[in-house]
This record gives structure tokens, C-alpha cells and sequence, in this order.
């Protein structure tokens, strides 16, 4: 009777076929694998440094707008670099607050050059960590916007994270970059889109749904408003100590009465910011900029600004860094 | 210990290791070990439950053989379950607690094994004791199953039907755990000891090696349940070492586990919406996405089980049987049953159909132990009435299929009439499934009336989690189309070595991507 060998030839083609693929998605998406298993706990994930030159990247560990800027910041100009999330973000580089606050110091004598360091699901922990970072790089001023909404995704993916790095072997499939991306898109593509809310909501079977629970639970915004208390506090004192001012953005969404009247809130976020305030960080209060205008008009959703409402928050930064001598501070 | 857990797998690694290294008198001590590991793992408590049975069943095995053990060695087993409570008890093994009354059930499984054991040696003729011994094993074992799974069931039924009649009925109810397995492992033992009493075996002398057979791990929970003819034989003598048996295993295990965390899990998701019990508005869609849904989730958490078990069974050198066998292209009721749970399926035929005659008698007779014999499949599933009404529908299958002749005639006709067959017989099965999987009966009405109701306000969009069904249900028809000709999915050795390879990665790829989910096996609960 013919002996089979340890390992069947099917078995061993099937793994090198797996490693193959493996191998081909590190060697030719390399970028994309910065910080790629730290769920943005990576402290330099997205910042790729090449020839004198920082580039902000879209990788794994940090989905950066793409961007680039010098090591070094050229003489006499203002760097500012904008640290957020999605609503930071915007919809582009260009159109956002932090895109458009360059071009209005401009407008109004100012050298200057800004940068979207805005994040999608970022909360407090992980735009400390990108501040943090940041400060490498000699900017003449940090704004950082703070919310209260990503606070549940922040802490998820920091135990994501920690047990991802973990030893057990239920993580060891997905530490495959390749098996990774198959597992996000179906969530993502799939999942998300095939499966009515509703449905994926009562069996609480994903991340999105499961925060949408977290949300409605009870106390979670004093919970959350207590972590972007602390982290915002480390925030400041960071970039006091590298002697950077610091501007805090708090954030307003819009909030239905009973009665369908709509107005803007803040969360308690305008007083974490307002506890801050001491000589080299100041505060500015998205309610009060939007709050005094038809704000309606300006918001995409309760929470994300149009480019419209990036416009005005830029003026109203560029206006606050003039009149508060927050510039000068620097230079 | 789920099968997918990190546990389980410690479990089977180490299994594997020691079975294979060890000398082989060691091996069935050694599978004994990992066995009443693997049970103590759900619920401490019940090994005691494992051991009245496997005493009972061993004891009774050998008293029909006419080769009864000694008062001393009968105290000496008999004293097992009480002892093993007495030490839960003391040492709170888990936590869990063992209340008085119990501990005083477990040691009064003593006196009833010498006592009954004295009366039935006492018997006069050699037929009369071979008979008691058998009742005695069948009596405390159905008695124990009855009352853990279907106590309360009944005890309830009859209160409400008392109160239909404006009496109130007194009597309160106590929370009954159903001990996980109880169905299976009873069920391989009354076969074990039908078969002795038939004299189709010997019983076996060691109870190590017994109660190994009634607790064997891979299959102690959801079975497959296995005849003593098969497993015994197997215990007794190990398998010598074969590198096919890691082959086998694995890709059983492979594809076990795809039917499971892929196929099941994802499937699980839109038939628990369409059967959840805050009754959503379904309409027609809704209604048929949910059932199909469930067919294919039922399908792949029940043969994924069991291939996963025949995995880790082959691992350690044991052949275990095959459970299911593309039920789903069966073209009428009888081939269905000899192809779904076919363990099951073969043990109501054997011990209870054909014993109760069969189809050899009259029309009649023939109706009267199909409905016996179904029901009683019903039943087993779990204490509803929507599993005996399962199961009585299914007899109604049968009987229709067994009196008619166009219906097999057409069975072994032409393509045109196979697919009318196929489809008709599909839709039977939805049917049957939405009996399976509503929790009562009223919850089946709304399923049957949402069907034809083609709009219904509030209901939602059915066209993409009809695709997310597809996409979950695709893979698992290919690797079937792959293997229809063979004898399960797993048989694919006909393919070239490159083919079997890919298909490795791909069933690897779709499972490792379907781990989030976390759904227990459904047959746990049986």
C-alpha cells in the first residue's frame, strides 16, 4: 500500500497558496501595514518619513488624508496641523476647516500652512496619540476638536488592540493582512449594507450596532465626557510643555425638541474645553460660531459640517488666532 | 466546552498527542479521561447523571448476559454518582451547589441497583431475569430522561388543561437544567442493551471501556449515535497508526467548521429575525428568506457538528458514522429520512418502527407505528408542541408517500418528473422547518399567514438579505455540486491535489473570516 507523506500535496499547495497571497499583499501594500494591527494605538502609524519629507497616508494603523509636509517647518510660516475626527475630517482636504483655515490666515496677511489630521472614529485616546506625535514635527499651533461621540469606538479598539497582541490563538487567523481585509470588507460592504439595521441591531453581531446600544445606555455620555476630560487635560499640558498653543474646537450637533424645533448642543463639551483654558490654550465653541447663524443649512447631518459649514468655522478659527494673539504667541 | 472554542481544541491537541504516544492499554483509559473532561466542562453535576447511566447500563448489559458482577463490585459502581455529588458538594467544584435532596436521589441509586438486581436473580426462568435486567436499565434511564427533559413540559400541559376545565392546578414547578447530551447518550445505551438482549453482541467486561463508549467526547453531546456493534469494537481494539487519519480529520474538521461558523452562523442571523418572538412584520419574502434562511442554518449547525465530530473522532483512530448525506436533494419523504440525521433516523427504525411491526402488517398498523415512530422523533427533539406536531407532520409525509404509487413512480421517472419531485419535496421541508423552528404554535400561524401576505406595512427590504443568504449558501452548494456523487462533502479525493488544495483555502478563508459570530450549536439543546 502506497504511504502518504505527512503533509498531503493538496494541504501543502492550499498553504502555500495562502502565504503567497500573504506575501504579495505585505510586500506591495506596505504602507497600508504602518500601525495596521494597532487600531490607531500605533504612536507614528500613517506619518511615513521619506527624504526630508513627512507624508500623511491612508495605511492600516492611521487613515490619514493623503498630505504631505516638510520635516522641517520653512521659515516664517505658521504650521498648524488640525487634529480630529470625521467631523475634522470633512469630505476633503480642501473643503474642510483645517484645509481652508491656510487660505484664510492668507486672506488675511498670514503665512501660514495647515494640515487635516483628522480621523474618522478617533476619539480622545487616539487623537492624543496623534498629537503626540505631531509635536515631532514642530508645528506653531495644535487645534484639536473635541467630541464625545467616538468614545465607545476609542475604548473598543484599545482592548482591540490589547488582545489582538495578545497570544491566544483565536486572533492568529486575522494577524493575516490579507484574511483581514477579506474579514472588513465583508463587514464593511456586506454586512453593513446587505443587512437592515434593525435586524443586525437586535443581535448585537457588530461593532457599529453595538455602539448604536452603548449610546442609548444609561450614564454613557458622563462616562465618555469623563475620558475626553482627562485626555483633552494630557492633550494640553503636552503641548504646553513642548511650548505649542493649543486651540480647543468643541464640537455641536444638532439635537430635535420634542416639538420637531431644532437647536445645537454641546454635550458638556464647551465646559471641558473651557477648563483648559489657562495662558497658551484657548477655546473655541463651534455652538457659539454656528449657533448665532441659520446653522440648518451648514450641517450634512446632526453632526458633520457641509463645506459650507467647514467656510465658516475657518473664518471663525482664523478670526480667533488674529484677535486672541494666539500667532504671536509663536512668532 | 463548545466545539469552537480555544478549550476544545486544547482538548483535542492533547488527545491526539497522548492517545497516539500512549502504550495502547492506556489509550481507552486515556479517552475514558478526556471524555469526563469534556462533560465536566458544561456542568460537573451532571457526571453523576453519566455515571448512573453508564453503571446502570453496564450492570444490566452484563446481567442479561447471564454474567452478573458481585454484590460487592454492584455496591462499588453504584456508590459512583452519590460519591462524585458528595465531592461536588464539598469541594464547590465550578461553584456549583448540590442541594440535600439530590445527594440523598444519588446514594439511593444504591439500594435500588442491589435490591433490584437481588430481585431479578431471584426470577425463575432464564427469560424472565434477561427481560428484567433490560426494563430495569430502560425504566431508570427513560425514567431520567423523562423527567430532566420533558417534566415540566408535561407538568404544564396537563395544568393548563386542568384549567381549561375551571380547576386550578396546585402543583408548582421546579427549574429542570436539561443536562447536555442526556438524548444521545440514552439512546446509544438502550441500543447497547437491545442488542445484547437480541443477542447481537457480547457485553463488554470493563466498565472503563463502557462508560468510554457512552461518553466518547467528539459525539457525546449531538452524537452521531453510534451503535455498540460500531464503537465498541473500535474502543476495544485501537486503530494502529495511519496517516489518513489525520488527513481525514482535518478536512472533516475543515469543513465542519465551515458548515458552522460560515454556513449556520450567517444564515442564523435572518432566520432568527423572521422566528423572533417579538413577532416582526413578515410578508411573503420575509416569510420564505427566514425558512430558508433556517434550512440551511440547520443544516449547516447540525452536519458541521457532526463532521466536526467524525473529525476529531478520526483523529484518535475511530470511524464514527455518517449523520447526513444531501438531504437536501432527497425527492421525497423517504429518502429525506435516509439522509438527515441518519443515526437518529436508522435507531427509530430499528428500535422502535420495525419492533412495533413495521410495514409488514395491515394498512392501517403501518400508519399506526409510522405516526408512533415519528412522533416520538418529534419528541425527542425537545418537550414542544411544535416538535411533535414536527414530527406527526412528517409521519403524514411518509404515509403519504408510503400509499402512493405515482408519487414513487414518479420518484424513478424522468428529469422532468425528479425536478417536480425535488421541488415538491423542498417545499415540504420548509415547511417541516418552520414547524421545527417556531417556538409555539402561535408563532408558526403568523409564519404560515405571513406567507401569503404579499404586502405588509412596516416590513423591510428583502432583496439584499436575500443576496447575503446566496452568498452564505453559495459556497456550501458548489462544494456539494463538487460531491454529490460521493458520500459526503468531505470525499473529495476524486479532485486533482491543486483542486483539493484551493478548495482547502477557500473553506479556510470564508470560515476565518465568519468567526465573530457566537452561536451555540442548536442539536446542544436536544
Amino acid at each position: 500500500m502506497k504511504s502518504n507523506p505527512l503533509i498531503s500535496h493538496a494541504l501543502l499547495f492550499g498553504a502555500c497558496l495562502m502565504i503567497a497571497v500573504e506575501l504579495a499583499v505585505r510586500i506591495f501594500f506596505q504602507d497600508n501595514m504602518s500601525g495596521r494591527f494597532e487600531y490607531g494605538f500605533h504612536p507614528s502609524a500613517g506619518f511615513i518619513e521619506e527624504d526630508g519629507q513627512v507624508h500623511l497616508k491612508r495605511t492600516g494603523g492611521r487613515r490619514f488624508r493623503p498630505q504631505s509636509f516638510t520635516v522641517e517647518p520653512p521659515e516664517g510660516v505658521f504650521r498648524i496641523f488640525v487634529i480630529g475626527d470625521s467631523v475634522t475630517r470633512g469630505s476633503s482636504v480642501e473643503s474642510s476647516y483645517a484645509g481652508r483655515l491656510a487660505v484664510e490666515l492668507k486672506a488675511r496677511g498670514i503665512s501660514a500652512e495647515s494640515y487635516n489630521l483628522g480621523i474618522g472614529g478617533h476619539g480622545a485616546r487616539r487623537k492624543h496619540l496623534t498629537l503626540v506625535h505631531s509635536l515631532n514635527y514642530k508645528p506653531d499651533l495644535v487645534v484639536l476638536h473635541i467630541n464625545n461621540s467616538n468614545e465607545f469606538e476609542d475604548e473598543r479598539e484599545f482592548l482591540r488592540s490589547t488582545e489582538f497582541n495578545s497570544w491566544h490563538p483565536r486572533n492568529w487567523p486575522m494577524k493575516s493582512i490579507a484574511l483581514r481585509r477579506v474579514y472588513e470588507m465583508k463587514t464593511e460592504k456586506v454586512f453593513w449594507r446587505w443587512i437592515p439595521a434593525s435586524i443586525r441591531i437586535s443581535q448585537s453581531k457588530n461593532d457599529a450596532d453595538a455602539e448604536i446600544v452603548a449610546m442609548s445606555s444609561e450614564g454613557a455620555t458622563e462616562r465618555w465626557n469623563q475620558r475626553v476630560q482627562e485626555m483633552t487635560g494630557e492633550s494640553t499640558r503636552v503641548a504646553m510643555a513642548n511650548n505649542i498653543p493649543i486651540l480647543l474646537v468643541s464640537q455641536a450637533k444638532i439635537i430635535e425638541e420634542l416639538n420637531g424645533s431644532r437647536r445645537l448642543e454641546d454635550n458638556g463639551l464647551e465646559k471641558i474645553a473651557e477648563d483648559q483654558v489657562t495662558n497658551g490654550a484657548f477655546h473655541l465653541s463651534m455652538k457659539q460660531v454656528l449657533g448665532n447663524l441659520e446653522f440648518e443649512p451648514l450641517y450634512a447631518d446632526r453632526s458633520h459640517l457641509r463645506a459650507e459649514g467647514h467656510e465658516v468655522m475657518a473664518k471663525a478659527i482664523a478670526r480667533k488666532l488674529i484677535d486672541s494673539g494666539i500667532l504671536s504667541l509663536k512668532k | 466546552m463548545n466545539f469552537v472554542s480555544f478549550q476544545y481544541g486544547c482538548l483535542l491537541l492533547a488527545a491526539f498527542i497522548l492517545f497516539w504516544i500512549s502504550p495502547r492499554p492506556w489509550r481507552i483509559r486515556l479517552l475514558f479521561a478526556a471524555s469526563y473532561l469534556f462533560y465536566m466542562a458544561w456542568d460537573v453535576r451532571f457526571v453523576a447523571l453519566l455515571l448512573a447511566s453508564s453503571t446502570t447500563y453496564y450492570l444490566c448489559g452484563l446481567g442479561i448476559a447471564n454474567k452478573q458482577k458481585s454484590p460487592g463490585k454492584i455496591a462499588a459502581l453504584a456508590l459512583l454518582p452519590g460519591v462524585w455529588l458528595a465531592l461536588c458538594s464539598v469541594f464547590e467544584i465550578q461553584g456549583k451547589t448540590v442541594s440535600s435532596e439530590v445527594l440523598i436521589a444519588a446514594f439511593s441509586f444504591l439500594p435500588v441497583m442491589l435490591g433490584a438486581n437481588q430481585l431479578i436473580r431471584k426470577m425463575p426462568s432464564d427469560q424472565g431475569r434477561r427481560k428484567g435486567f433490560l426494563w430495569l436499565a430502560l425504566g431508570i434511564n427513560l425514567g431520567l430522561l423523562g423527567f430532566f427533559k420533558y417534566f415540566n413540559f408535561f407538568a404544564e400541559s396537563v395544568g393548563g388543561l386542568v384549567e381549561q376545565f375551571g380547576l386550578s392546578s396546585s402543583w408548582t414547578l421546579t427549574h429542570i437544567i436539561l443536562p447536555v447530551g442526556i438524548s444521545f447518550y440514552t439512546f446509544q445505551a438502550i441500543s447497547y442493551i437491545v442488542d445484547i438482549k437480541k443477542k447481537k453482541i457480547e457485553p463488554t467486561d470493563c466498565f472503563i471501556t463502557f462508560a468510554t463508549y457512552l461518553a466518547f467526547f467528539p459525539q457525546l453531546i449531538a452524537g452521531p449515535i453510534e451503535r455498540s456493534t460500531k464503537l465498541l469494537p473500535q474502543l476495544i481494539v485501537p486503530a494502529k497508526w495511519d496517516i489518513n487519519h489525520l488527513h481525514i480529520g482535518l478536512r472533516l474538521l475543515l469543513i465542519g467548521f465551515f458548515k458552522k461558523l460560515f454556513v449556520a452562523d450567517n444564515c442564523a442571523i435572518l432566520a432568527n429575525h423572521v422566528f423572533a418572538a417579538d413577532n416582526p412584520e413578515i410578508n411573503t419574502a420575509w416569510a420564505l428568506l427566514g425558512v430558508l434562511a433556517f434550512a440551511f442554518q440547520i443544516y449547516g449547525d447540525f452536519s458541521g457538528y457532526s463532521d466536526i465530530a467524525r473529525g476529531s473522532a478520526r483523529l484518535l483512530g475511530i470511524e464514527l458514522s455518517l449523520n447526513f448525506r444531501f438531504p437536501y436533494f432527497a425527492l421525497n419523504p423517504s429518502e429525506f429520512w435516509r439522509r438527515w440525521h441518519i443515526t437518529l433516523s436508522t435507531w427509530f427504525r430499528d428500535y422502535v418502527y420495525i419492533p412495533l411491526g413495521g410495514n409488514q402488517g395491515a394498512w392501517g398498523a403501518t400508519c399506526r407505528n409510522l405516526a408512533v415512530a415519528m412522533v416520538l422523533a418529534g419528541l425527542w427533539h425537545g418537550a414542544a408542541w411544535t416538535f411533535i406536531l414536527w414530527g406527526a407532520y412528517h409521519a403524514c409525509l411518509l404515509m403519504a408517500f408510503h400509499y402512493s404509487p405515482r408519487w414513487q413512480l414518479a420518484c424513478e421517472s424522468g428529469r422532468a418528473a425528479k425536478l417536480a419531485c425535488w421541488v415538491g419535496m423542498c417545499c415540504f421541508t420548509l415547511i417541516g422547518w418552520a414547524i421545527f423552528r417556531s417556538d409555539s404554535m402561535f408563532q408558526f400561524y403568523l409564519w404560515f399567514t405571513g406567507v401569503f401576505q404579499w404586502q405588509v406595512t412596516g416590513a423591510m427590504e428583502w432583496e439584499k438579505p436575500t443576496r447575503w443568504l446566496l452568498l452564505h449558501i453559495g459556497p456550501l452548494l458548489l462544494l456539494q455540486w463538487a460531491t454529490l456523487k460521493e458520500r459526503d462533502e468531505s470525499s473529495l479525493d476524486h479532485h486533482h491535489w491543486a483542486t483539493r488544495g484551493f478548495i482547502y483555502l477557500l473553506l479556510f478563508v470564508f470560515t476565518a473570516t465568519s468567526m465573530v459570530n457566537d452561536q451555540e450549536f442548536i442539536y446542544f439543546q436536544f
